[in-house]
């Protein structure tokens, strides 16, 4: 659906596009290694934090949508450049969240971020998911101001499969 | 037969608002009107910033729909640009983070979830780093 295209902006700063899940990964070039400082003007870089989920992002996947055990949130549009797929499987006796997964289209502070919020739904309780807010993540990963949407577009996924979830559940009882 | 076509497109067009349902502002407006209204807002906004004292704040660049403000203390910046596929305008604030505003065309605002509009936002917050009261204003009848 989603190719797996790395798009490289002209300045050379890393806001590259790519498919986490979503069709082939495209090996990006090590940002890491480029000169901080290129000709006496100071280039825009990712924070390590960042680059880590992108190059070794955590819980990508899928779950099964329909079952009563799964709440899925998807926000974003491709018109806007990122959409996010975010899964939860809860645990209906303790409403704590077993298993969370991801899919995403979009930066790396974005695959970062929802990377990141799989990570720490991992165990919570279903009203402890709906309290994380979009500075959590952006402080996480050192979110420049342009990317700080992209921390708000995954706190927006989780509230999402959350309420995807309750919704379920109210219908199943 | 009818009724497999009344699901398949009630299927596909619940599909499609799931997409759309994060694109919220006035699918009424043409995208043509959307720009030269936030055009005009953030050459405003710009001109505004710009008569603030030179001292609290370093540099304000407006460029291809992206205002910039970095404000004097060398870390903190204020970025307003356009969101053209879901008209909107996005702020992302140094004090408080990111915010999406939708044109509210019956109160000629831009107003977030909460319906708090942007200019009391930044009027705030400008007020508080300044030290001094700062009003940002909607300019003329376009915004």
């Amino acid at each position: 659906m989603f190719a797996g295209k790395l798009i490289l902006s002209r300045f050379g700063a890393p806001t590259a596009k790519r498919a986490v899940g979503l069709g082939k990964l495209f090996t990006a070039k090590r940002f890491a290694f480029s000169p901080l400082v290129l000709n006496g003007v100071m280039r825009r870089s990712y924070h390590e934090n960042v680059i880590d989920h992108y190059e070794k992002p955590r819980n990508v996947g899928s779950l099964d949508a329909k079952s009563k055990d799964v709440g899925t949130g998807l926000v974003g549009a491709p018109a806007c450049g990122d959409v996010m797929k975010l899964q939860i499987q809860v645990n209906k006796d303790d409403n704590k969240i077993e298993k969370a997964v991801f899919k995403t289209f979009g930066c790396g502070s974005a695959i970062a971020s929802s990377s990141y919020a799989t990570e720490i739904l991992h165990g919570m309780h279903l009203d402890d998911a709906m309290n994380i807010k979009n500075k959590d993540i952006s402080e996480h990963l050192k979110l420049p101001p342009v990317k700080l949407h992209c921390s708000m577009l995954a706190e927006d996924a989780i509230k999402a499969a959350v309420k995807d979830y309750r919704k379920k559940a109210d219908l199943a009882d | 037969m009818l009724a497999n076509k009344r699901l398949l497109l009630k299927t596909l067009s619940a599909r499609s608002a799931f997409f759309f349902c994060s694109i919220p502002s006035d699918k009424d407006l043409p995208m043509s009107k959307y720009h030269e209204i936030s055009d005009h807002f953030l050459e405003s906004l710009c001109e505004q910033f710009e008569a603030i004292d030179q001292s609290e704040i370093d540099d304000v660049i407006l460029s291809q729909g992206v205002l910039r403000i970095d404000l004097a203390d060398e870390k903190s910046t204020y970025i307003i640009n356009k969101q053209s596929p879901n008209k909107q305008i996005w702020l992302s604030s140094p004090m408080s983070g990111p915010y999406r505003f939708d044109l509210d065309l019956e109160n000629n605002k831009w107003v977030g979830k909460g319906e708090d509009c942007i200019l009391d936002l930044l009027s705030k917050e400008l007020s508080e780093w300044t030290g001094e009261e700062v009003e940002f204003v909607y300019e003329n009848d376009l915004l």
